[in-house]
């Protein structure tokens, strides 16, 4: 379990892990991690494939298991769930649930089987189909979703888990352009408004810049850069990390967008 | 899917279809009867009664089948539920992990041996090789240090073939036997006793409880291992419980009425069309349904070729197969 630590609550911190590390056998995927998480920023991780990105969010979640290191939390939580909710990259929907059922999945920690939902976890589950547009599709099968329509699905149970972490992996690789966007800026709405932390993992570095706070930019199972993204995403870095030409181009009247070289 | 009302409708509908099936099957046999004998002998008015030997048909012979027949079809079609959930492949079956080729193995073993059935015999031989050759897959499967179900699909398919061609050696090897092991392997209640009852009831009551226990459990296993855990469920250990509850329940039907197939494999599906995948509703209608759909099944095995009989799993078999293609094609149809 994570270890408490009560004076991360007046840094304003909601987990912060210490030098952890995962083997695979002896190979180590994640190689001695160290940072601070803060309530209500939205992080993106990059990195190349391979980099460690999944496996630094699921051995922070404790799917995997950490071969050392310490994970930190401000507060007790008898339940994990109620602190940390979890996007993965490919959530399967081979089923016939529908989509509040799906989404009514995101309580599921917080009530029994004998009593069923009460009337917050009811409203629970309204509110985060309302926030991401799935309320006119709630009886539908998730079978028959669009892949952005199952997206959304799977991020409003996340939301409706309610907890003050939310870790994303990949959201928005299988989405056309108009529905990334669209998630990325329900995301940025959800730590603006709901105060809530989000670490997601994302490929189009302009996205990063345009969306999140902060990149931590990952190497070979190590964390090699971290920061405000149009600082930490320099040309000598991503040169470095991901092996091409880059610059930094600003338009009149434009934010900076990043250019590759062919 | 369905509203909690309709929902209600349906297992109402379902609980008198059963047990007007019920009765229907107890007065179909080769000494047809009528509701009127049927009445006297279950009100214990034995006296009354035309004589009693209808009497002794009915609460002796027909009614012990009815009975294993609906615990049965309870057992496979909950546990069907539940395989499909925790594999996350709606074409799996109760059977996937070795189950029943481990079981047939060990009919066959006792019947080459001359041990006869009854209520010891070839069902415990049947109970030791169903539970052999889960420990087997159980063992493979997690000495790989893997919690990943795809690995125990894969061991159970393994231990399948491999169990189901030890049969067939022994079926050459021992030819004069030939007829009493494939009549066992294919399955029936003709030979059901109520001691047999009373060591098969209790099992099945105690593992439907526990999957309906983990019904929210498994619901979020359906979604993925990963999301499983990130919901607080320690997915190893509560894949193994559940595995091994129906596992429990299976080994210990398919024992006594040998190897029924397509029942705990497309029962479920029909339910899922009708009210959806949530396992909170699925478990208890898919329990139902799997009885009805026993009880019918051997009724035809035992009056359409009168006196003869038929094995029930080659009717489950006729009626399961078509039903699997037709299911096979819609899922390919709303999966483009």
């Amino acid at each position: 379990m994570f270890k408490v630590k009560t004076e991360l609550l007046e840094r304003d911190i909601v987990m912060a892990f210490e030098d952890l590390s995962f083997k695979a056998g002896s190979k180590a995927i994640l190689n001695t991690v160290s940072h601070e998480l803060k309530k209500g920023r939205f992080y993106s991780i990059a990195g190349c494939n391979g980099s460690g990105k999944t496996t630094l969010l699921q051995t922070l979640l404790q799917i995997k298991k950490a071969s050392s290191g310490h994970i930190h939390v401000p507060d007790y939580y008898p339940n994990k769930a109620h602190y940390l909710s979890y996007v993965p990259q490919n959530t399967q929907l081979e089923f016939d649930f529908s989509v509040e059922e799906a989404v009514m999945m995101g309580r599921y920690p917080y009530y029994s089987g004998i009593t069923g939902p009460n009337s917050e976890d009811k409203q629970k589950v309204l509110d985060a189909m309302e926030m991401t547009d799935m309320i006119n599709f709630r009886k539908r099968s998730v079978t028959t979703l669009s892949g952005g329509e199952k997206q959304r699905t799977i991020i409003a149970r996340a939301l409706a888990q309610d907890t003050p972490v939310m870790f994303l992996d990949e959201p928005v690789s299988q989405l056309d352009v108009f529905h990334q966007i669209e998630v990325l800026k329900l995301l940025r709405q959800i730590a603006d408004q709901e105060n809530k932390t989000i670490i997601t993992v994302l490929h189009d570095l302009n996205q990063v810049a345009e969306f999140t706070d902060e990149v931590m930019v990952m190497d070979k199972g190590r964390i090699v850069a971290y920061g405000e993204p149009i600082e930490v995403l320099n040309p000598e870095l991503l040169k470095s990390v991901f092996k091409v030409d880059s610059e930094w181009i600003c338009a009149k009247d434009t934010k900076p967008h990043l250019i590759f070289h062919y | 899917m369905i509203s909690a009302a309709k929902y209600k409708w349906i297992v109402i509908a379902t609980l008198v279809a059963l047990v007007l099936l019920s009765c229907i099957a107890l007065l179909l046999g080769p000494t047809n009867l009528d509701f009127a004998a049927l009445y006297d002998s279950l009100s214990g008015d034995s006296a009354n009664s035309q004589s009693n030997g209808i009497w002794q048909v009915i609460t002796q012979i027909r009614l012990p089948r009815v009975v294993m027949a609906i615990l049965a079809g309870t057992a496979l079609s909950a546990s069907g539920s539940a395989f499909q959930s925790i594999f996350r492949n709606p074409m799996s079956d109760p059977y996937v992990l070795g189950i029943s080729s481990g079981a047939s193995v060990g009919a066959t073993i006792a019947i080459v041996l001359g041990i006869q059935g009854g209520l010891l015999g070839i069902p415990i031989f049947a109970f030791l090789g169903a539970c052999s050759a889960l420990i087997v897959v159980y063992w493979l499967a997690f000495s790989l240090k893997q919690s990943e179900q795809n690995t125990l699909l894969l061991a159970g398919i393994a231990m399948s073939l491999m169990l189901g061609a030890i049969v067939s050696l022994l079926l050459v090897i021992h030819r004069d036997q030939m007829e009493s092991i494939i009549f066992w392997t294919l399955g029936g209640f003709n030979a059901i006793s109520w001691q047999q009852i009373w060591i098969v009831t209790p099992v099945v009551i105690f593992s439907l409880i526990m999957l309906f226990k983990y019904a929210k459990d498994l619901n979020l296993l359906a979604m993925g291992n990963e999301t499983a855990h990130s919901l607080g469920i320690n997915v190893k250990k509560k894949v193994a419980v559940i595995l091994l509850i129906s596992a429990l329940s299976v080994s210990i039907v398919v024992a006594y009425s040998g190897v029924i197939g397509f029942v705990g494999l497309i029962v479920p599906h029909m339910v899922r069309f009708t009210v959806g995948a949530d396992n909170r509703k699925l478990l208890p209608l898919a329990a139902l349904w799997g009885g009805i759909f026993l009880i019918i099944a051997d009724t035809l095995a035992r009056t359409v070729v009168q006196p003869g009989e038929l094995p029930v799993g080659s009717i489950t078999a006729l009626f399961g197969a078509p039903y699997f293609f037709f299911i096979l094609i819609k899922r390919s149809k709303s999966h483009v």
